[in-house]
């Protein structure tokens, strides 16, 4: 079952489970799939989604970095995830509702696109112990937690942006990223 | 005479001929020794006469005692057949009589004659012979003479001459006896076998009736048949023409339906692409309506009934989707079905096809087998003539052998070699036999 068979789980629902008890306020995440996992960022860190265009592989570039592709003029940098944290490949197309999307994340004047394969839409989560932490996690996860029976990855966006210009050679606006 | 056998009648025939040919002989020599026996008597009783004229002659001429006219006589006493001597003169007087025996009065020839006569009268032969002395008739000498010494050699020889015809009677008929067994025999067999061959022939030629008959039934069976056979082979022409008109029919209509179905495609991709528009416009609807939540999430509690209004837009969005995703299946559905609907008209266009060449066979084997069929009535037809004919010449042939039969029986009759009764028998047995021929067969055959 994926969460987009769960109805009333779209957008930023009040009901939803990731809601923690006794008021206290929660962070409002999105839910994208890639493959199998699911995964979670700060929404304030999303700067748009939009269509997966046509992305033009950049010579001698790494191999996390799946390209670039314009985005109202704009060129973006193409991060693939599955090779970031070391997941299984994309699912066939048409077993997404939607079609590609690239979800655009800013930390400060970097930004980057990551492909997703399904975006779930938005949900208030609030910081809890959550789930034990894997050994072969990598350092911009957060957090990991339950939603709806799936395991979700919960992304620190700039240190995800550090890791990714990290492992391509560049600088990112936080300097405070982990080797 | 039925009863007599030709061996009988052969040896009756030849013990006949016998039979009168030896009385012939019998009879001939018995007549012709009494003639000659007659005319030796007669020779004999005119020589005596003359001698005992010419003995006599002197004593007349002289007119001696009678006693010394009968010393002339003495030569003569004493003779079997002399039965009395009378010596009469010119003027009808006895001059002399002499007898060996007592004679009854009137039985003596006392007449005077200038010629020597002879004449038989009664049982005695009579002569006259005249007297002569000196050229001058001086008296006449009557003599007479038994026939009994001739008659008892007469009988003597009949005797013997009967004996020796018996003799050859009794040879003829041996000779007959062999000579009607050896060729009686060759005969019989010939008759017993010419009989055989004749009820050979005639059981033959019942054989061949009775198997001209069933020829015949046999021909008219297959004609019959051949006669269904045709109509049977009208009725499939008749059947594989609506077949092939069908089956044409049902090419055309196949095209038609793959036609259609052609369209129906040509629709249904029309629709896929409308279905594509609709999806690519729900889809960035539904990216516009995310983008939309996300601004209003970025606006905090302010945003929050915008965020509420774009999380509708999607959820419509991805209904929208949902509904192209699911009339997209039913496309793919409609279009599995339309190409296995395309594939069953062209595997229909096919069998037609493939019906229409075999109705087309059908009727091309069927026009073929047709006219075999007739060919074969006529054959039959040829053949129920030769047949007719060959039955024609069999009843011949069965009363060709009936006539031989009834020549053989006639041969047999002729022959007799068997009792009436048998041959009786054997002749009911033939009867009824040609009887069963000529009516064909119905009578069982004998063992």
């Amino acid at each position: 079952m994926t969460a987009a068979d769960a109805p009333g789980v779209r957008g930023v629902d009040p009901a939803v489970q990731a809601r923690p008890r006794g008021g206290v306020e929660g962070t409002v995440l999105m839910l994208v799939r890639l493959g199998r996992r699911w995964f979670a960022m700060d929404a304030r860190a999303i700067e748009e989604v939009a269509l997966k265009g046509q992305v033009t592989r950049v010579p001698m570039s790494a191999s996390h970095i799946l390209g670039v592709t314009t985005l109202r003029g704009r060129l973006v940098t193409v991060v693939a995830l599955e090779q970031m944290i070391g997941g299984s490949g994309m699912l066939p197309l048409e077993h997404s509702a939607t079609l590609p999307r690239l979800v655009v994340v800013r930390d400060g004047e970097y930004q980057m696109a990551v492909v997703a394969e399904e975006i779930h839409g938005m949900i208030e989560h609030a910081p809890t112990a959550g789930l034990e932490r894997s050994a072969d996690v990598p350092a911009f996860v957060r957090e990991e937690f339950e939603w709806q029976g799936n395991r979700v990855l919960l992304f620190d966006v700039p240190m995800l942006l550090a890791t990714a210009a990290r492992l391509a050679g560049m600088t990112s606006p936080s300097q405070d990223v982990a080797p | 005479m039925r009863a007599l056998g030709l061996r009988t009648k052969l040896i009756v025939t030849f013990t006949g001929l016998f039979l009168a040919f030896t009385a012939t002989f019998a009879w001939y020599l018995i007549h012709r020794q009494g003639t000659i026996a007659s005319q030796a008597l007669e020779t004999r009783a005119k020589g005596l006469s003359g001698i005992l004229a010419k003995l006599i002659a002197p004593a007349v001429d002289l007119d001696l005692d009678k006693s010394q006219a009968e010393n002339s006589l003495a030569a003569i006493r004493g003779h079997k057949d002399l039965i009395y001597v009378v010596v009469l003169k010119p003027d009808g007087t006895v001059y002399l009589r002499h007898s060996e025996v007592r004679l009854p009065p009137g039985i003596e020839m006392l007449q005077n004659s200038d010629t020597t006569r002879v004449e038989q009268r009664g049982e005695l032969l009579h002569v006259l012979e005249p007297i002569r002395s000196n050229g001058k008739d001086i008296g006449t000498l009557a003599a007479g003479f038994s026939r009994q010494s001739i008659d008892s050699e007469i009988r003597t020889s009949t005797r013997t001459v009967l004996l020796f015809s018996m003799v050859i009677l009794v040879i003829g008929f041996l000779v007959a006896w062999v000579v009607s067994g050896t060729i009686a025999r060759p005969m019989l067999d010939m008759a017993d076998q010419l009989t055989r061959l004749s009820q050979e022939l005639a059981d033959l030629a019942r054989s061949q009736e009775n198997a001209s008959g069933q020829q015949v039934f046999a021909i008219e069976e297959t004609r019959g048949t051949m006669e269904v056979m045709l109509a049977s082979a009208q009725q499939i022409a008749e059947s594989s023409s609506v077949v092939l008109g069908n089956a044409e029919r049902t090419v055309t209509g196949n095209r038609d339906v793959a036609h259609r179905v052609q369209e129906l495609n040509s629709h249904a991709e029309r629709v896929a692409e409308i279905l594509a528009a609709i999806m690519q416009v729900a889809d960035r609807t539904d990216l516009l309506a995310l983008n939309a939540a996300l601004e209003g999430t970025k606006a905090g509690e302010a945003g929050r009934g915008f965020t509420l209004v774009a999380a509708e837009m999607r959820r419509l969005a991805e209904s929208v989707m949902e509904s192209v995703a699911g009339i997209r299946r039913l496309m793919n559905d409609m279009r599995s079905a339309s190409h296995s609907a395309v594939q069953a008209g062209q595997e229909g266009i096919a069998l037609s096809e493939e019906t229409t060449r075999s109705a087309r066979d059908i009727a091309l084997v069927t026009q073929q087998q047709r006219k075999a069929t007739e060919q074969v009535g006529r054959s039959m037809d040829n053949m129920a003539a030769t047949v007719s004919q060959a039955t024609t010449s069999t009843r011949q042939t069965a009363a060709t052998a009936q006539d031989l039969v009834s020549a053989a029986l006639r041969l047999d009759r002729l022959v007799g070699s068997v009792s009436v009764l048998a041959q009786t028998q054997r002749e009911q047995g033939l009867s009824r036999r040609l009887t069963a021929s000529g009516d064909g067969g119905q009578e069982p055959r004998r063992g």
